[in-house]
């Protein structure tokens, strides 16, 4: 059985870069492939090389399109899949804590007072831990809180927060500010840049690392707390450990891109499904099928019509009846077991 | 003496009501005035202008939109004329949603609403009886309507004719300037905001504008009014002429620096442009609309056949009686944003 898991893995993270790299073969613009490459070798030795708008698209926006894509992908997707674990809860996603809220806040804000990429980002990033700091005191988790209070905080902080950026999608300029704020509310990859890459990686690098490092013992949080401390483990100090992780990866890819539902929600449930309930494989599973879900999803928004589609639409567009059949597939296979 | 006093008061009742005005709106409801507006709102944005050129004045105006009244004070039209500074702005900064109160307190004759942004920004003023004139954006026809109904409610009809009249002459113009042409440079406008990129697409005012000023719109065929697209797909287009829209800061030379953009056509004959801004935006339906065909003209022909500095002067006294200095001139054309283009400098010859 193992072994036959082990396989699967390796399946998956082989498809990962194959899947990514294919998706430069898609978009609006119509090219020569043999071409580009060509182009892209004769690039690297020619200094001051006349780059073809080819070239230029395939370096400027399909490969930072993608790498986004498959950062912000997997940063969801394990981020929902830990938050799953801690919680016991398959419908906890990074949206229901309040990072994703205060961060889309914190974004929403700069976009509305016109200022540039960079406070964009440490404006969504300092509402998010803002959020989560509110949530830590709301529910009183510094004296040691039940999740319940804390699921419950952070729907209340989310709440907060959707009404203080409903408030400020509604005093905003309805020809300049809003449509940006709305844009950017309901996600998109479009803008993606190296800079934005780097902004968006070393949160994800610190914060996957630390989920990634703690896989093990997450499976502990199954049991009740007073087993899990027989093995030696804290279970309320790994809790809080996996949320801040989480804090540090939804803030940051959110101040990139956006709000991106469903990633967070649906990949760990297809992991689930394909590796049971072994956070040793659901972690990096979930992290590996969810950058391919959102890399496939953003190539999608970009090359399916003329109009560029918010990716937060098409997440919830496609990721609902995936949601919807991979649910009934696994009822029924359940029922069927129990028979 | 039955008769005399039916007589007396049939006369009675025809005159009470011959000086009534009577105006359909946009939305087919109908608003009849005793007499001409005293006391108009205005929310609409491009009004303001179009209400102040019409009417020769601020003083039947109790209140506009915030938006439209900063327009107004950072333009010749504070210039032209002064009392701009006293207008109330209190009505509405953002969005269209009016204060009830706030409304009520102006107590107006008649008010300017649009019509195609929801029952919720209309029905509550009309049922308190307010006269809600409601109107439509987006094509020339409309456009021609609003100043109709702005001579009706102002009373100065002739004022709202001999603008139309100029509409159609300038029409008229570059239709027999541009029929000669046999390429058609592709056009596009754009408003883009923070990383967005929306394109004017069939059905826009902008599509309109470059259509008559000899213009193609790639964009016709994929887009319905309004549309975000990829920077891809601009690529895909390469249009010969970009330009770009008013609601925001991006300048032509934030646009064509862009290493992205670099292979446009546009961008290599560095035909990307950024609309000016008279009285009101000069992409948005306006009675100073025909300068804005103008404007594109001349920058896609690049020859003599239009003067536009002369037509800005005579336009502008006509619009606002108001004689526009070479200095206002270059503002209004944004000169210092647009300098680096092709043909802009000819603009002021």
């Amino acid at each position: 059985m193992i072994n036959s898991k082990r396989l699967l893995m390796i399946i998956i993270m082989l498809c990962t870069p194959i899947i990514a790299v294919s998706t430069l073969f898609f978009g609006r613009y119509e090219m020569d492939y043999t071409r580009v490459f060509v182009e892209f070798y004769n690039s690297l030795f020619i200094s001051d090389y006349q780059k073809s708008t080819e070239l230029i698209i395939i370096e400027t926006i399909r490969i930072p399109r993608m790498i986004l894509a498959l950062i912000v992908g997997a940063g969801l997707a394990m981020s929902g899949a830990a938050l799953q674990t801690i919680f016991k809860n398959p419908l906890v996603s990074p949206q229901f804590l309040g990072f994703s809220g205060g961060a889309a806040f914190g974004g929403a804000l700069a976009i509305f007072y016109g200022l540039g990429t960079i406070y964009l980002v440490s404006s969504a990033f300092f509402f998010a831990l803002l959020a989560i700091v509110l949530v830590f005191v709301l529910s009183g988790a510094y004296k040691k809180a039940s999740i319940l209070t804390v699921i419950l905080s952070g729907i209340v902080i989310t709440a907060f927060f959707g009404a203080a950026t409903s408030l400020l999608t509604f005093f905003a300029d309805p020809y300049s500010n809003l449509p940006a704020i709305v844009f950017w509310l309901m996600g998109s990859i479009s803008s993606a840049t190296y800079e934005k890459i780097l902004i968006a990686l070393i949160p994800f690098l610190i914060g996957g690392y630390a989920l990634f490092a703690v896989r093990w013992k997450l499976n502990l949080l199954a049991l009740s707390d007073e087993e899990a401390k027989s093995f030696g483990v804290n279970p309320d100090f790994l809790r809080w450990f996996v949320l801040i992780s989480v804090a540090l990866i939804v803030s940051s890819s959110v101040s990139v891109v956006g709000e991106v539902g469903w990633v967070g929600l649906v990949v760990p449930y297809i992991a689930r499904i394909l590796f049971g309930a072994d956070c040793r494989y659901i972690i990096p599973a979930s992290a590996f099928l969810g950058a391919m879900f959102l890399v496939v999803v953003d190539t999608v928004a970009r090359s399916m019509t003329t109009v560029e589609i918010p990716i937060g639409i098409l997440t919830a567009f496609i990721g609902s009846p995936i949601f919807f059949v991979l649910l009934r597939k696994y009822m029924k296979k359940g029922f069927d077991d129990k028979n | 003496m039955l008769k005399k006093i039916l007589f007396v008061s049939i006369f009675n009742i025809s005159i009470l009501y011959a000086n009534n005005i009577d105006i359909k709106g946009q939305d087919d409801n109908m608003v009849v005035l005793k007499e001409t507006a005293k006391r108009a709102l205005i929310f609409p944005m491009p009004f303001a202008s179009m209400y102040i050129a019409i009417d020769n004045g601020t003083k039947n105006i109790v209140g506009v939109h915030g938006s439209s009244n900063k327009n107004l004070k950072t333009s010749f039209m504070i210039n032209a004329y002064p009392d701009i500074k006293n207008l109330n702005t209190e009505l509405v900064q953002s969005g269209f949603t009016p204060n009830i109160e706030q409304v009520l307190a102006l107590k107006p004759d008649v008010v300017f609403q649009w019509a195609d942004q929801g029952d919720h920004i209309i029905e509550p003023l009309r049922k308190l009886g307010l006269h809600v004139i409601s109107v439509k954006y987006g094509t020339q026809e409309y456009l021609e309507e609003w100043i109709k109904i702005m001579g009706q409610t102002t009373g100065n009809n002739d004022k709202a004719m001999q603008i139309l009249k100029w509409h159609e002459e300038k029409k008229s113009l570059l239709n027999s300037l541009t029929s000669k042409n046999k390429t058609k440079p592709k056009i596009v406008s754009l408003q883009t905001s923070k990383d967005r990129i929306k394109i004017a697409g069939n059905g826009s005012y902008d599509n309109y504008t470059i259509e008559l000023a000899g213009g193609i719109n790639p964009a016709k065929n994929d887009i319905q009014r309004f549309a975000d697209i990829s920077k891809e797909q601009l690529l895909k287009y390469n249009p010969d002429i970009i330009i770009l829209g008013t609601f925001d800061s991006h300048t032509p030379d934030d646009f064509m620096s862009q290493e992205i953009f670099k292979n446009l056509k546009a961008v290599k004959n560095k035909q990307v442009y950024k609309l000016p801004v008279g009285g009101y935006r000069w992409g948005v339906p306006h009675v100073e609309i025909p300068l804005t065909w103008l404007w594109l003209y001349q920058l896609i022909d690049g020859s003599e056949s239009i003067h536009l500095k002369k037509e800005m002067k005579h336009a502008y006294k006509s619009l606002y009686n108001y004689d526009i200095s070479d200095e206002e001139i270059k503002q209004i054309l944004s000169l210092d944003i647009n300098k680096n283009t092709k043909n802009y400098t000819k603009l002021l010859d």
